[in-house]
């Protein structure tokens, strides 16, 4: 499991967060809620390693790690297809950068494009397809990386509600079926009640966990859920007035 | 026995001496800098090539092309060419400079320069030239031999410009009044050519003594290294204005034959002009260049004197 | 043919007709300015000597753009991959492009001497600064998340130049290729200019001094379309390469 203790992060006289803590059960899904600009993203970029941190320890499976770069799999709102390789050649990326086996991969690529509706399309050029056959794409290349643990950065928040629905459905299959330990942040309240085994509330700066709601209903199923329609009130009367003590 | 051995060793070592001391196999390249692009002013050096004269004195000649009117002396003077085509004035005045120098042959041996100027501008005597734009062509040779034009004839005040190549532009665009560096057996037939009717001043007529117009020089050092390939181009140019002498319609139709860029029609008319000024003898009149060089002197054209025999090489 | 293409062409025929008539009409001799009827003329019956000439300023150009590039695209990368270099490049790169390039002609003749290799190298240097500023701003302008994505799927600097940067680059590398192929000629024309026996630049001066001012227009004419040529093959050349676009 990925576990996070006493992280600290201060810019000039801004402390984005002290001493923060946090756990993700191995195979879960977790996932991150709270206001704007309240560091969440900055916690991304510190697991990620593109920001160091100024304290604290970053751990994943018992070995202490300086970041989770080229250990994470990672995916953004941002598609980050590259325009001159076909969506296949996009898909493959992170295996032909690891170098890894070539045809065992090509196989399972093709596999993944036909279970996201993506087949026939494998030639195209990302200029040519739909924002959400991007976005399918990109969460194809994600899962052709090889590491457990994936990160997600409001992977879905750039689609319609439509498109966004079904690749929801489609993440949570995928997530079971390859084993994976899933982080993801979203603004989307309903969407982490549906997906998230584990929800946690976030303050505003200094970041901090405010609430962990453990989800145990059985996914996928869960919309009409009662007991979620109460949590789901909840979580945002308390985002609510996060809001108003920042305004 | 001992007489005979003697014999025989003397044969070998002459035979030796023979071989090693004619011309060999292999020509000797020599690389020669016109000083303007190639006119008929040059048609012995395309003859001699041509007729191969440079050739049976075991030369392998290049002609080159100037891209400025000051390339010839400077590349001659550095190294950089074996021989250059270069003025009289303009080696004295260079020789006063410092420069390593040597004249090596005559192409043509009188003054072809003057100072041109269109007829319509009416101007008949230096006078009219106070307070004029006068171009010239070679910038350390036409605009000193200007100056002492000047002062000669009392022109205080005057304009001088490098017009480089551009002479009948410049004076029919009327950015000069006139140009000192013409020369009288070729831009006043060209301008005629286009119709323009020119004047020029003679420059014997006004002061100005006489010398030898175009010559060739050789870097001293260059002299010193290759003496024999250095006389053996003397003298095919020598054999070359003979022969053009002798069969001037044969020579012409060498020159165009190895130069294909000439006007015709204007450059066989200035032949006809230019034909007897090619010079009689590759030697130069040591006098006539003591006397131009202390004229230099005394009207300030050059700071020190020049002793012409370390530039003749007599 | 678009519109826009008819109006260049009217826009030109125009200003030939225009020329034309007011060198008859104002009696221009013909070595000051020449009639566009008589640079016609030239240009068809003296092909056979300006050919020979424009193939070896042609080749002058095309070796100096070959000697740039195998020059600017290296030092531009290495430039870009690490800081430090930068820094100590740049004033030299800047002064490349200060120095003005017709100075230099003649101390590259007296150098190289009046063949081919004084002419490449002007051509070279020429246009050495606008392809190494354009690919290393290329190489700068990729957009700072897909450098991060890539570090994320642990690629190295030699992935990283290959797989994203130099892609992203290349439509800046031809912007500045397609503006050295056009300023190259400059500088092989000055080169030939300052001390050469062959080519259009020689031919020009030649020509000029010969009062066949109909013919230096006529090369002046060969330059231009050998240029436009350069320009087309060029951009040709980036819509293959950069096939994504």
């Amino acid at each position: 499991m990925l576990s996070v203790s006493d992280l600290t992060k201060k810019f000039e006289d801004l402390t984005v967060m002290e001493g923060f803590d946090l756990t993700v059960r191995r195979g879960g899904f977790t996932t991150l809620i709270g206001p704007s600009g309240c560091g969440k993203s900055t916690l991304f970029d510190i697991l990620t390693g593109v920001f160091p941190r100024d304290g604290g320890m970053i751990s994943w499976l018992g070995e202490n790690v300086s970041d989770l770069m080229g250990r994470a799999a990672y995916m953004q709102q941002k598609d980050l297809l590259l325009p001159w390789f076909s969506l296949i050649d996009n898909a493959m990326l992170p295996v032909k950068i690891a170098g890894a086996d070539k045809n065992g991969s090509l196989e399972k690529t093709i596999s993944l494009f036909e279970r996201l509706r993506l087949n026939g399309f494998e030639d195209y050029m990302p200029q040519k397809v739909s924002g959400g056959m991007r976005q399918r794409c990109a969460l194809v290349r994600t899962l052709m990386f090889e590491h457990e643990l994936v990160l997600l950065d409001e992977p879905l928040s750039s689609l319609d509600a439509i498109t966004r629905r079904s690749l929801q459905g489609l993440l949570l299959l995928l997530q079971s079926e390859f084993n994976k330990t899933i982080l993801m942040i979203t603004h989307d309240i309903e969407e982490a009640l549906l997906m998230s085994d584990e929800l946690l509330v976030l303050t505003p700066m200094p970041m901090r966990i405010k609430e962990r709601f453990v989800l145990e209903m059985p996914k996928p199923g869960r919309s009409g859920n009662p007991e979620l329609l109460k949590i789901k009130e909840h979580v945002l009367e308390e985002l609510e007035g996060d809001l108003d003590g920042t305004i | 026995m001992k007489k005979k051995f003697k014999i025989f060793i003397s044969i070998v070592l002459a035979a030796f001496f023979l071989l090693t001391a004619s011309p060999v196999c292999a020509a000797q390249k020599l690389t020669i800098m016109l000083d303007w692009f190639p006119n008929i002013d040059h048609l012995p050096i395309y003859v001699a090539q041509q007729e191969g004269f440079f050739g049976d004195e075991g030369l392998d000649v290049t002609i080159l092309t100037p891209s400025s009117t000051t390339d010839a002396m400077k590349l001659a003077a550095s190294g950089n060419v074996d021989i250059a085509v270069s003025y009289e004035p303009q080696v004295i005045i260079g020789a006063s400079a410092g420069l390593n120098v040597q004249v090596i042959g005559r192409l043509v041996e009188q003054p072809l320069s003057v100072l041109l100027f269109l007829k319509e501008k009416g101007i008949k005597s230096p006078a009219d030239l106070e307070g004029k734009t006068i171009g010239y062509t070679v910038p350390g040779m036409m605009d000193v031999l200007m100056e002492a034009f000047a002062k000669i004839n009392g022109i205080k005040n005057y304009e001088p410009v490098n017009v480089g190549f551009s002479i009948a532009q410049s004076l029919v665009s009327g950015k000069v009044d006139a140009i000192m560096g013409p020369y009288k057996n070729y831009e006043t037939v060209a301008l005629e050519e286009k119709g323009y009717k020119s004047g020029y001043f003679e420059l014997s007529d006004w002061g100005i003594p006489d010398y030898d117009e175009l010559v060739f020089i050789s870097g001293k050092q260059v002299v010193r290294k290759r003496p024999e390939a250095i006389r053996g181009f003397a003298r095919a140019i020598d054999r070359a204005i003979f022969r053009a002498r002798e069969n001037p319609q044969r020579a012409l139709e060498t020159y165009f034959s190895a130069v294909p860029e000439a006007p015709r029609d204007m450059e066989s008319k200035a032949f006809e002009i230019t034909l007897p000024l090619y010079a009689h003898s590759q030697t130069c009149d040591t006098k006539k260049w003591q006397k131009f060089a202390d004229f230099a002197f005394r009207y300030g054209l050059i700071e020190k004197k020049v002793d012409v025999t370390a530039i003749l090489g007599r | 043919m678009e519109r826009s293409n008819w109006i260049s062409l009217l826009i030109v025929l125009a200003v030939i007709a225009v020329w034309e008539f007011a060198c008859r009409w104002f009696s221009v001799p013909d070595f000051i300015l020449p009639a566009p009827s008589e640079i016609l003329k030239t240009t068809v019956f003296k092909a056979s000597l300006i050919l020979p000439h424009a193939c070896v300023t042609a080749l002058e150009i095309i070796m100096g753009i070959f000697l740039s590039l195998l020059v600017a695209v290296p030092i531009a990368t290495v430039m870009f991959a690490c800081p430090s270099v930068e820094r100590a490049l740049s004033p030299f790169l800047v002064a490349s492009q200060a120095v003005p390039v017709f100075a230099l002609a003649p101390l590259l003749v007296i150098w190289l001497g009046y063949g081919l290799a004084s002419k490449v190298l002007m051509a070279a240097v020429i246009i050495f600064f606008p392809i190494t500023v354009n690919l290393l701003e290329g190489y700068k302008n990729c957009d700072r998340e897909y450098a991060v994505f890539f570090d994320l799927m642990g690629a190295g600097l030699w992935k990283k130049m290959r797989l994203l940067y130099w892609p992203w680059a290349l439509p800046y590398f031809f912007s500045g290729l397609k503006v050295g192929v056009t300023v190259a000629t400059i500088g092989a024309v000055i080169g030939e200019w300052v001390g050469a026996q062959k080519g259009l630049g020689y031919l020009m001066i030649q020509a000029n001094a010969r009062l066949q001012v109909s013919l230096v227009f006529a090369a002046i004419l060969w330059l231009s379309i050998m240029g436009l040529t350069m320009w087309v093959f060029v951009g040709f050349l980036e819509r293959k390469v950069i096939y994504w676009k």
